[in-house]
C-alpha cells in the first residue's frame, strides 16, 4: 500500500516540531558553563589580551588590580547529575557537578590536588569567580559563567 | 510490575538495570539487601547512629541519581559503599572544624605515641567467639580518633591501597602510613588490654 | 628500631613493597628479634580485624527507612519526559503538529521561568577548603553580581595586610 505524499510530508512535520520540541535547552539536562582564566596586575601588558570591559569593570571595582587579561577561555558541557572536568591551565583543573536545585559543586584542583569546594545555586547572569594571589604582587582569577 | 517476591528472587545485577530503567520496587529491594552493610559501613566511621542512618540514606537517594553511571566495573554493593564512604568523609571533615579535640587525640596526631606502646606478643583474641571478638573490635575502633579510624576501615575492610586511601582522605601516601601504623598499633594494644581486664 | 624500618615493616605486610625492596626488609629484619615480633603483631592484627569487621544492623524497620528514602528521591526528582514519539505517531490527526508546537512553546517558557529565579537564598553557598595548606573566604557582591572565593595559602605571613586584596567597603557590609 504505498502512502500519499501528503501523509509523508505531515508526518516529517511532525517528526521536526519534535526534534525541535526536544532540541530546546530542557534545565534539566546540560549546563553549558564558561570558565575564564585572567590574570590580574598592576603593570600594563603589550603581551597579553585584556578582558572585555564590562568584565574588567565589574572586577576593578571589587579587587585592587588596575589590569586584567585573559589567558585561557574553556567552555564545557555538564549534564545533569554528572561531573564534568574543565582545565583551565596545566596547573588548574575544575571538576564541575551538577546538582538538583539546579545547584553546582565546584572543586578547584590545583597541581592535582584538591584545594577547594564550592557548592552553590546557579543563579543565570551571576558570576562565581575563584581567586588567589599569584607571583610579584598579581592574582588570578577564574570567572566562571552560566552560558546556557 | 514484578511483586516484592519476584524482585527478591533476582540477582544484583537484574535488579540494577530495572533500577537503571526506573523501577523503584527493584531499588527498593537492593535497598533492603544490602542497608545493614551501607549502615554498618558509615557507622564505622561517623560512630554515631543517627548520622550513620542519615549518611546511609543520603547515599541510596544518591545512588538512585547516579545509578546510570554505574556501569558494573565493580560490584553494586561495593559502588554503592564507596558513595557512602565519600559522604562520610565530607561529613567528618565538616565535623572535624568544630569537634574539640581531646588531649590523647591530639598525642595521637604529633606522632611517636605508637613507639611507646608495647609488642602485643599473643593474639589478644584468641579462644574468643566471633560475637565477642566483633564486639571488642567495635569497642576499640570507638576509641580511635577519627582519621586513625577512618584510614583503619578503609585499608582494613574496604582493602584500598595506600594511594587510594591518601586521595580519599586527601592527605600524603606518608601521613596514611604514620596514622595506619599508629591506629593497627593502638588496635593490638586496646585488644590486649580488654582481654587482660577480663582475666584479671 | 627507626620509625622508616617499622614503617617499611608494616608496607611489606601490606604488599605495598616492590619485589627488591621486600627482600631488603626480610633480610634486615632477619636478625632482629624486635622487628619479627612487630611484624607478627601488624599480620596478626591485620587478620583479626579482617575477619572480624564488626556486623551491624539499620536501627529502623525496613518499611520506614525505604519511606525516607523513597520521600527523598520524589523530592529531588521531577516528572520524567515520557518518550513521546510511540504516543504522538498514533495519533494521525491534526492535533499532532499542534501537541507538538505546543510542546516546544512550554518547554521555552519553562526554560525562561526555571532560568529567572527569584529565590532569594540563591545567594548562599556552602565553601570548604580542601587542603590544610589552602583556606578561603568567600562573600558575595550584590552590585556586581559576583560570588567571590578567594584562596590564600597558609603561610607565617597569612595575617599580613599585604596578603589580601584591598576589597570596596560596599561589599564587606
Amino acid at each position: 500500500m504505498s502512502r500519499s505524499p501528503f501523509r509523508c510530508a505531515f508526518q516529517c512535520a511532525v517528526v521536526l516540531l519534535l526534534a525541535l520540541a526536544f532540541a530546546c535547552p530542557v534545565h534539566a539536562a546540560n549546563l553549558k558553563m564558561e570558565a575564564k582564566l585572567i590574570w590580574g596586575s598592576n603593570e600594563p601588558s603589550k603581551d597579553h589580551k585584556p578582558i572585555d570591559a564590562a568584565l574588567a569593570e565589574k572586577l576593578a571595582a571589587t579587587f585592587k588590580w588596575k589590569y586584567y587579561y585573559i589567558i585561557n577561555t574553556v567552555v564545557g558541557d555538564i549534564p545533569s547529575r554528572e561531573t564534568r572536568k574543565l582545565k583551565v591551565s596545566d596547573q588548574c583543573t575544575l571538576e564541575i557537578t551538577e546538582l538538583e536545585g539546579p545547584k553546582i559543586e565546584l572543586k578547584v584542583i590545583g597541581k592535582g590536588v584538591p584545594v577547594n569546594k564550592t557548592v552553590k545555586q546557579i543563579v543565570k547572569g551571576e558570576s562565581i569567580t575563584i581567586g588567589g594571589d599569584a607571583e610579584n604582587k598579581c592574582a588570578w582569577f577564574i570567572v566562571l559563567t552560566q552560558l546556557e | 510490575m514484578a511483586t516484592q517476591q519476584e524482585h527478591a528472587a533476582l540477582g544484583d545485577e537484574k535488579l540494577v538495570r530495572l533500577a537503571q530503567r526506573g523501577d523503584m520496587r527493584a531499588f527498593e529491594e537492593l535497598v533492603a539487601r544490602h542497608r545493614d552493610k551501607i549502615y554498618a559501613r558509615a557507622f564505622s566511621m561517623v560512630r554515631n547512629e543517627d548520622d550513620a542512618v542519615d549518611l546511609s540514606q543520603e547515599a541510596w537517594v544518591k545512588a538512585w541519581q547516579r545509578l546510570k553511571q554505574f556501569q558494573g566495573e565493580s560490584s553494586f554493593v561495593t559502588w554503592m559503599t564507596r558513595i557512602v564512604i565519600n559522604l562520610c568523609l565530607d561529613h567528618l571533615r565538616k565535623a572535624k572544624r568544630h569537634r574539640a579535640e581531646s588531649i590523647e587525640m591530639m598525642d595521637e596526631e604529633s606522632g611517636g605515641v605508637e613507639r611507646q606502646m608495647p609488642v602485643v606478643q599473643i593474639n589478644p583474641t584468641e579462644g574468643l567467639e566471633r560475637g565477642e571478638i566483633r564486639q571488642r573490635i567495635d569497642k576499640a575502633l570507638g576509641q580511635l580518633s577519627y582519621e586513625h579510624r577512618t584510614v583503619l576501615v578503609l585499608h582494613e575492610f574496604e582493602q584500598l591501597e595506600y594511594k587510594e586511601i591518601a586521595k580519599r582522605m586527601q592527605c600524603s601516601i606518608g601521613t596514611v602510613m604514620s596514622r595506619l601504623f599508629y591506629a593497627r598499633r593502638r588496635m593490638a594494644n586496646l585488644l590486649a588490654s580488654f582481654k587482660r581486664d577480663e582475666l584479671s | 628500631m627507626k620509625p622508616e624500618l617499622e614503617l617499611k615493616l608494616q608496607a611489606y605486610v601490606d604488599g605495598e613493597l616492590s619485589a627488591r625492596e621486600a627482600r631488603d626488609v626480610e633480610t634486615a629484619i632477619a636478625n632482629d628479634a624486635e622487628a619479627q615480633g612487630l611484624l607478627r603483631e601488624l599480620q596478626t592484627t591485620t587478620a583479626v580485624l579482617r575477619q572480624n569487621e564488626p556486623q551491624l544492623a539499620v536501627p529502623e524497620s525496613r518499611e520506614f527507612y525505604w519511606s525516607k528514602i523513597e520521600r527523598a528521591i520524589e523530592q529531588t526528582e521531577r516528572e520524567p519526559v515520557r518518550p513521546l514519539v510511540a504516543f504522538w505517531f498514533s495519533l494521525r490527526r491534526v492535533l499532532v503538529p499542534a501537541a507538538g508546537l505546543a510542546l516546544v512553546l512550554f518547554l521555552a517558557i519553562a526554560s525562561f521561568k526555571v532560568n529567572t529565579t527569584s529565590d532569594p537564598l540563591s545567594h548562599l553557598a556552602e565553601v570548604e577548603s580542601l587542603s590544610e595548606h589552602v583556606s578561603s573566604f568567600s562573600f558575595r557582591s550584590h552590585s556586581h553580581n559576583m560570588f567571590v572565593v578567594w584562596l590564600h595559602e597558609n603561610t607565617e605571613q597569612q595575617a599580613s595586610a599585604d596578603m589580601e586584596p584591598e576589597f570596596d567597603d560596599e561589599i564587606l557590609q
